[in-house]
């Protein structure tokens, strides 16, 4: 039940994650919690738990170089918009009955969906560079999610690294003064 | 597919000549070419367990690539862009392994990489790379967990549909500009895995045959037609892989031969004429309508309908007025339709 409303709220508070960017460190860590409590449920806390509390840091990194970074609030308002688009989509899809699987893993798994294609969206109707990278780390924590539900510590190793490749740019374009894509 | 001590042995091999590649930056142009052959012989090697040859076929095209390229003439080489640096020879290899590997995952992540190393050795700051590529990237995978996760038939064509549309745009095929050698690479790892994955899913198939056709409609567009010089192949390779499994390695194999040779008009006529068979892309062309006539004939009429602008574009670049070689043009198509509607008539198509 916990995790179900965990998921409630990350799929709630990715339309409201746009404003600022320490959105970006709620949404994130509302994520490792939910694959936390996921592993906890099943019986087996290990190295995934770990992973995951890891990329929620690193996210939050990125967070905190956007809210003292370059963006402006034209740049944070497509975030915003996709989310709540993908919000509705995502809500009529749990009403229609007809998956196996439970409904923890069911709502898990359209969470991790839901942010990977509001990220992705948001990505693509980004201008700034700034944007860009809180879109693509949305996408990257949505494919921790569904990592985190099929127990695959490679994948989840992979965001991670995409994620610090991630900061490591957006910190580049932030001291060389923000080149615009 | 193969032997471990195969694998093993490919993945020694393509370390070694990794690091070869690196320490031989800027160096003469006879040592890459002797690299990129050692690469092609390690596939050839490595190949040996595929046993039908249009199988191993595709299994080498990558290692293929890398040598064309290698062997370009420098004015086309300049033009293509870079030319330096190691990392044609790392994402070739990385395809190579990729489809030896006929993981999607496993693909994923060199194709990651290969995003990376472009980021990091080539053009610094290329946002636009980054968006399509990561982009794409995070799609695939999402998709790819939805396959495997078995939740029911709707959800398996919603994972199709994301992966097959996320691993094209991070190919960057429909991105409407050239595709660099690096997308080339990537497409040509893409296809044959995606080829082998469709035999399990056939939702996979469905949405590579409509991909395939989103692509074939693309390239009509009169803004991409005008820097694009030849055939664009990704079209067809797309729609290649979508084809049913019994029919689909030959025209496969064909079309990927065309898209790693170039396929355009400019190579045909430059020195680089030796490394290109003339008769390639029409027989990949045949090859691939018979094949999609017995799957699907619609779908094998459009095709063909979208040749038309290439044939007229082809004999417009000689010396003929534009009226003759419009009704050449239209001759030539009429003809072809009726060998294609007697050879479906005759069940003489593929089985």
């Amino acid at each position: 039940m916990l995790v179900l409303l965990l998921g409630m709220m990350v799929i709630v508070s990715l339309s409201g994650s746009g404003g600022r960017g320490g959105g970006l460190a709620w949404h994130a860590g509302l994520a490792a919690a939910c694959v936390w409590l996921w592993q906890w449920g099943q019986g087996s806390v290990g190295l995934s738990c770990l992973l995951a509390v890891a990329q929620a840091g690193l996210v939050g990194l990125l967070g905190l170089q956007m809210l003292y970074g370059q963006a402006g609030p034209r740049e944070r308002s497509g975030l915003r918009l996709a989310g709540g688009l993908v919000c509705v989509a995502v809500l009529a899809q749990v009403i229609v009955p007809g998956m196996p699987g439970g409904m923890t893993a069911r709502l898990m798994g359209l969470a991790g969906l839901s942010a990977i294609l509001c990220g992705v969206w948001g990505a693509c109707i980004a201008r700034a560079a700034a944007a860009l990278c809180a879109g693509l780390a949305c996408g990257l924590d949505g494919v921790m999610l569904l990592a985190g539900l099929a127990n695959n510590p490679q994948v989840m190793t992979e965001t991670l690294v995409a994620v610090a490749a991630l900061n490591l740019m957006l910190l580049r374009a932030a001291r060389s003064g923000g080149a615009a894509p | 597919m193969m032997s471990p001590a195969l694998f093993i042995s490919l993945v020694v091999g393509w370390m070694v000549l990794a690091a070869m590649a690196l320490l031989a930056t800027d160096g003469p142009k006879s040592l890459r070419g002797l690299l990129a052959v050692l690469l092609l012989g390690l596939c050839a090697v490595g190949c040996q367990s595929a046993h039908p040859m249009a199988q191993a076929l595709m299994l080498a095209c990558p290692a293929l690539a890398l040598c064309v390229r290698v062997f370009m003439p420098e004015a086309t080489a300049h033009d293509e862009g870079r030319m330096a640096g190691p990392e044609p020879f790392i994402l070739s290899a990385g395809a190579t392994l990729a489809m030896a590997c006929g993981r999607c995952d496993l693909l994923v992540m060199f194709i990651g990489l290969g995003l990376g190393l472009h980021l990091v050795l080539g053009r610094q700051g290329d946002w636009t790379a980054l968006r399509v590529g990561l982009g794409g990237l995070v799609m695939a995978q999402g998709g790819l967990f939805v396959l495997q996760a078995g939740w029911g038939a709707r959800q398996e064509q919603a994972g199709a549909v994301l992966l097959a549309g996320g691993l094209l745009l991070a190919c960057g095929v429909l991105s409407g500009k050239r595709q660099p050698l690096g997308g080339q690479m990537a497409l040509l790892a893409t296809m044959p895995v995606l080829a082998q994955a469709a035999i399990m899913s056939p939702a996979l198939r469905a949405a590579l045959t409509f991909l395939g056709c989103v692509c074939l409609l693309w390239s009509l567009l009169p803004r991409s037609r005008a820097h694009a010089d030849g055939m664009d192949w990704s079209g067809w390779v797309v729609l290649a892989a979508g084809l049913p499994p019994a029919t689909a390695s030959v025209p496969l194999a064909a079309c990927l031969l065309a898209l790693a040779c170039g396929g355009g008009v400019r190579c045909m006529a430059g020195p680089c004429s030796l490394l290109w068979p003339p008769f390639l892309p029409g027989v990949a062309l045949a090859l691939m309508l018979l094949a999609e006539m017995g799957a699907m004939p619609g779908v094998a009429l459009l095709a063909g309908a979208c040749l038309w602008p290439v044939f007229t574009t082809t004999a417009h670049g000689a010396t003929e007025p534009a009226p003759v070689a419009r009704a050449r043009a239209a001759v030539a198509l009429v003809l072809g339709c009726m060998v294609l509607a007697l050879a479906l008539h005759g069940g003489m198509v593929l089985a």
